[in-house]
């Protein structure tokens, strides 16, 4: 039985993701997907000759089920920061765990789970504000250990571009551009978030990876929309 | 046959002529058609539903217009002459085409103010259900048992409409009574352990669990929860059975309406009963 992320070739195998396990059994034509773990089965047949599976973490906003494509991060402990000041800090978030299978053609998305309890928020009002993804985590100075099936981490560049000491307690995101980068050990992204009054802010995510050999992952959103997907989320409701 | 097509109808206007301006006219509406099919096809899910279906319908207008009048000075009418000569005729029609002038004016200000968008879910008129499509007459909602039901734009206009989906989160609530002989505080924490387990009960606002009235029977416990709009039945659905297992496992009733009587001549009877 294999642990980790990864992509391998189409064929009969048996994968261990936290209390989830996955197999792939074949059928005379076809293959069976199966995802089992305490909370049910996952049963799915994959008509193909030959082709891959992707597993890896994906943007966490697709359980139970995609209502929304923000990520609010509520720092449990509080960040003053003075006036024109930088500073990098690590935190965590929730990893959700996608499975792709690709052959002739597209690269399609068979299946999502994950180990870590899901709870939903809202940013701003229930009129002009956001549904997000809710997640609590410390900001941490060091790179903390997590356990890269539960949790990645975020290296998040905080920038005070407001004239005043400003009080920092979350951060949230679009998680589309959301880039996520995976090794055995780490589930890492990179963020940015400038702050531009008491109440107001802007994030974004960046493209650059912890450390050489990591591999990107397979996003399951892409700015498919028509209407220019802005490469930054306004926070107008409070940082 | 060159001659049949050279044969008057009426004024200057010969059967060629008459034949050349259905053929502009359909012409339009194939074009218009074909360009329609297939700008839903590109534009596919890249943008809102509702905002598609506007493009389409003013892109599908627009040729049709443009068809008419184009086809127009075929039929021996000259538009410029008909803003001319409209005058009475105009009134006449205006009064005759009140009702058509009202919802169509009605329908461009329900598509610029945007009260409901289509696939919002909105009670209307005393009907409720899912916007299916909002056109320049009318509007039509599938109501919840999935009828089919045509609202003229100018009756959704003038009336109070509530849309249940407009807004990105909403909140429902519970009553939960319980015996007077419970540990509220007991059984306030099992709820907010069981909403605090559903991923779609929203941690903020937070939920609201309060003691709410002290019923005839029961201790009622009032619980309010928010919820993204999408999944808001389903959140309702579930979670009240959810509440009420585990209330059940840990010892706490929700009571039957019951009443304690009290005889005026008790203590009397029990004497006679010898007791």
């Amino acid at each position: 039985m294999k642990v980790g992320y990864g992509v391998y070739p189409l064929q009969e195998m048996e994968l261990k993701f936290g209390r989830h396990t996955l197999r792939i059994v074949k059928e005379s034509e076809v293959f069976r997907y199966i995802r089992e773990s305490k909370d049910g089965r996952v049963e799915k047949v994959l008509a193909s000759r030959e082709g891959k599976i992707a597993v890896n973490p994906v943007e966490p906003v697709n359980l139970p089920k995609n209502v929304t494509n923000y990520l609010e991060i509520n720092f449990k402990n509080t960040l003053l920061i003075e006036p024109g000041h930088r500073k990098t800090f690590f935190t965590t978030f929730p990893v959700e765990i996608g499975v792709f299978t690709t052959g002739k053609g597209d690269i399609e998305l068979i299946d999502v789970f994950s180990n870590v309890n899901l709870k939903y928020s809202l940013y701003g009002d229930p009129r002009n504000g956001v549904v997000c993804r809710y997640w609590e985590s410390e900001l941490y100075t060091n790179l903390p250990e997590r356990n890269p099936l539960e949790e990645g981490i975020m290296r998040i560049s905080i920038r005070n571009n407001f004239g005043e000491w400003v009080e920092v307690s979350r951060a949230v995101f679009n998680v589309y551009l959301m880039k996520i980068y995976y090794s055995d050990e780490m589930v890492f992204s990179n963020a940015e978030m400038e702050i531009l009054s008491k109440v107001s802010a802007e994030t974004k995510f960046l493209m650059d990876t912890m450390r050489d050999g990591m591999r990107k992952s397979v996003e399951v959103f892409t700015p498919r929309k028509v209407p220019v997907v802005t490469k930054r989320f306004f926070m107008e409701w409070g940082v | 046959m060159i001659d049949l097509l050279g044969v008057k109808i009426y004024g200057d206007v010969t059967i060629g002529n008459f034949l050349i301006a259905i053929f502009i006219i359909s012409f339009g509406v194939f074009l218009a058609k074909v360009l329609t099919t297939n700008l839903r096809r590109t534009l596919g899910d890249r943008i809102e539903k509702n905002q598609r279906e506007l493009v389409l319908k003013v892109v599908y207008y627009i040729i049709v217009l443009v068809a008419f009048l184009t086809a127009l000075p075929f039929l021996g009418l000259n538009p410029s002459g008909l803003l001319v000569a409209g005058g009475i005729t105009g009134i006449v029609l205006g009064f005759a085409s009140q009702s058509v002038v009202s919802n169509f004016i009605s329908g461009i200000f329900i598509l610029w103010e945007k009260p409901v968008k289509i696939g919002d879910q909105i009670s209307v008129a005393g009907i409720s259900g899912y916007v299916e499509d909002i056109g320049i007459m009318s509007t039509i909602v599938r109501t919840y048992d999935g009828l089919y039901v045509r609202i003229p734009n100018n009756t959704l206009f003038t009336s109070e409409i509530t849309n249940l989906t407009g807004n990105v989160a909403r909140r429902f609530e519970y009553v939960i009574g319980i015996r007077y002989s419970d540990d509220v505080d007991r059984a306030v924490e099992i709820i907010r352990g069981v909403i605090e387990k559903e991923p779609f009960a929203l941690k903020n606002p937070a939920p609201a669990i309060f003691v709410n009235d002290l019923g005839d029977s029961s201790v009622n416990i009032v619980v309010r929860i928010w919820s993204p709009v999408q999944v808001w039945y389903d959140v309702k659905m579930a979670l009240l059975s959810r509440i009420k297992e585990e209330l059940e496992k840990n010892g706490i009733e929700i009571p039957f309406p019951q009443r304690v009587i009290w005889f005026a001549n008790e203590p009397e009877m029990k004497h006679r009963r010898g007791e």
